[in-house]
């Protein structure tokens, strides 16, 4: 579906952001970009995307280059930019306006996002929240039913309650033909929702794996005293004791806790990535 | 494109709509500013030539200019950018708009001026005004006008391509280093063909003509010295159906390399 090889850019000389960064994604899965800020997750999508044009290498979307920016591609991607911009019409006008240039729009499907993030469906775009409005975008997005979905940041902006119906709506949309990435610092927000982690650090991804093979070889515990235990790959103290990560020796199955294993990847990188090859 | 016309004058239709009025009210209210308060009626047509051609060169300019504003925007930007439409299809749109569009809105908004003022002007002092001037109708002396209105808007459409803030501003200044460094380089050519006496590089027009001072020391006469008619006829050929088009292309060129 998105295929990066040797992709090199950078925004100024001398100074690259990607270096041969290699990336397959496919379809069927939701994918969470991580990495800090200013890791390039943004350039990585606006690359996708063919906003941003490589210095060297291929980024191919469905097998059309992205630069080129081709009606069928465009007509197959869909970006959900952090800030993004909605004409000052109303919900039923930008429907009106925007889904014809999408052949598998699903009107009803759109309405029924709304319903789900409870936006009024007869409401002008310009008395809308700045949630609210990202709420319309990303019900258009999916009700687009582009093969690849992309979204930057997108709980940015969202209440609590917002996000939740979030990863509720993403869960429902997804389909063996979809491939979504959502790139996001706020790791948390994608817990219980993504099947595969991407993590980028220092000009490259430096982790990407399934959600599935993280818990087959990797274990997520709390525990009281850190002494006690062995073989810790990475620590985390708060007030309920201490949540690490271990070689999961004993295959048991175990919730994946995103933020400790995206500190984890950073900072430990070697023996985590040891256990992976 | 229809689908795209549709989508991009839903978005404009107010700018497009204030900046017509805006022509028009100024157009029509200054002239009837100028009637009504200080008593100076326009005796002929032509005594609003000036009011017609600042329209249609500075209105036109304007909004050529604004023609890619969107991409001074990053979230404006992504939304004209990654639209499924091709980038000829948006191009093509705002050629249409910026060039031809302008054209037509502002010939019926200064045929309804004009009628506004002749009428306004009969009205207040009795004075008609005589039909002098034939705007579009003259095609040996004016309708070169009309090739530099379309040559001046490609290049601000080509300038709109490069800045996307201040657009205006930005092409007027090219446009002006870019004519003097035509000047400059028109300058030394002469020089080298023709030395430094007599000045020739102050008496030329650039690449067209050059003025030899003669006679003296009470009588001085400049003797015109003419590009050949072949190559006259090339220039004319090039203004008339090669400048602006060229112009487009490379502006279509460079809304394809845009990048966020």
């Amino acid at each position: 579906m998105i295929n990066i090889q040797s992709l090199t850019f950078s925004y100024r000389k001398n100074k690259p952001l990607f270096e041969n960064l290699q990336l397959r994604l496919e379809a069927g899965h939701i994918y969470g970009l991580l990495g800090k800020n200013g890791a390039g997750k943004s350039t990585l999508l606006k690359q996708i995307a063919g906003l941003l044009f490589p210095d060297s290498g291929i980024c191919e979307v469905l097998g059309y280059p992205s630069a080129k920016r081709q009606p069928a591609f465009l007509r197959e991607i869909f970006l959900v930019p952090e800030e993004f911009y909605l004409p000052k019409v109303s919900v039923k006008r930008y429907v009106n306006i925007y889904a014809p240039f999408y052949p598998n729009f699903d009107e009803a499907a759109f309405y029924n996002y709304l319903k789900e993030f409870e936006i009024p469906r007869d409401q002008q775009l310009t008395e809308m929240s700045y949630g609210q409005k990202k709420k319309v975008l990303i019900s258009f997005a999916l009700a687009t039913n582009t093969k690849a979905l992309i979204m930057d940041e997108p709980t940015n902006g969202l209440d609590i309650p917002s996000k939740s119906q979030f990863r509720k709506v993403i869960a429902a949309a997804v389909s063996n033909d979809k491939c979504i990435v959502i790139s996001t610092h706020q790791v948390r927000d994608l817990d219980n929702l993504i099947d595969s982690i991407v993590i980028i650090d220092g000009h490259k991804i430096i982790f990407r794996e399934d959600v599935q093979t993280v818990t087959d070889k990797l274990s997520f515990k709390t525990v009281s005293r850190i002494e006690e235990t062995t073989g810790i790959l990475f620590a985390d103290s708060n007030v309920r004791g201490h949540t690490i990560i271990t070689r999961n020796a004993g295959h048991e199955q175990s919730k994946i806790d995103m933020e400790l294993l995206f500190n984890a990847v950073l900072t430990n990188h070697k023996p985590i990535q040891e256990i992976f090859n | 494109m229809q689908l795209y016309l549709q989508k991009h004058f839903t978005d404009h239709y107010r700018f497009y709509g204030m900046g017509m009025l805006t022509i028009f009210g100024l157009m029509t209210g200054i002239a009837v500013l100028m009637i009504t308060v200080a008593r100076d009626p326009f005796r002929q047509l032509s005594d609003l030539a000036s009011f017609y051609y600042i329209g249609l060169f500075f209105g036109g300019m304007l909004f050529t200019s604004r023609a890619f504003n969107e991409l001074g925007s990053k979230e404006k930007g992504v939304d004209f950018l990654m639209l499924p439409a091709s980038q000829f299809e948006k191009f093509i749109t705002l050629l249409l708009i910026s060039s031809i569009g302008y054209f037509i809105a502002y010939h019926i908004s200064c045929y309804l001026s004009f009628k506004i003022i002749e009428n306004a002007q009969q009205a207040a002092i009795g004075v008609k005004i005589e039909k002098d001037y034939l705007f579009l109708d003259n095609p040996k002396e004016k309708v070169y006008i009309y090739y530099g209105y379309f040559i001046l808007q490609a290049a601000f459409l080509l300038g709109a391509t490069y800045f996307h803030k201040y657009s205006f501003i930005k092409t007027v200044l090219s446009v002006f280093v870019f004519g003097f460094a035509l000047w400059l380089i028109n300058c030394v050519i002469i020089t080298l063909i023709f030395g430094f006496g007599n000045e020739f590089w102050k008496r030329s027009v650039p690449f067209l003509l050059v003025g030899k001072l003669e006679g003296g020391p009470f009588s001085w006469h400049t003797t015109i010295y003419l590009i050949p008619k072949w190559l006259q006829d090339t220039y004319l050929f090039m203004i008339k159906f090669v400048i602006a088009p060229v112009l487009w292309t490379i502006a279509y060129f460079r809304l394809k390399d845009q990048e966020i």
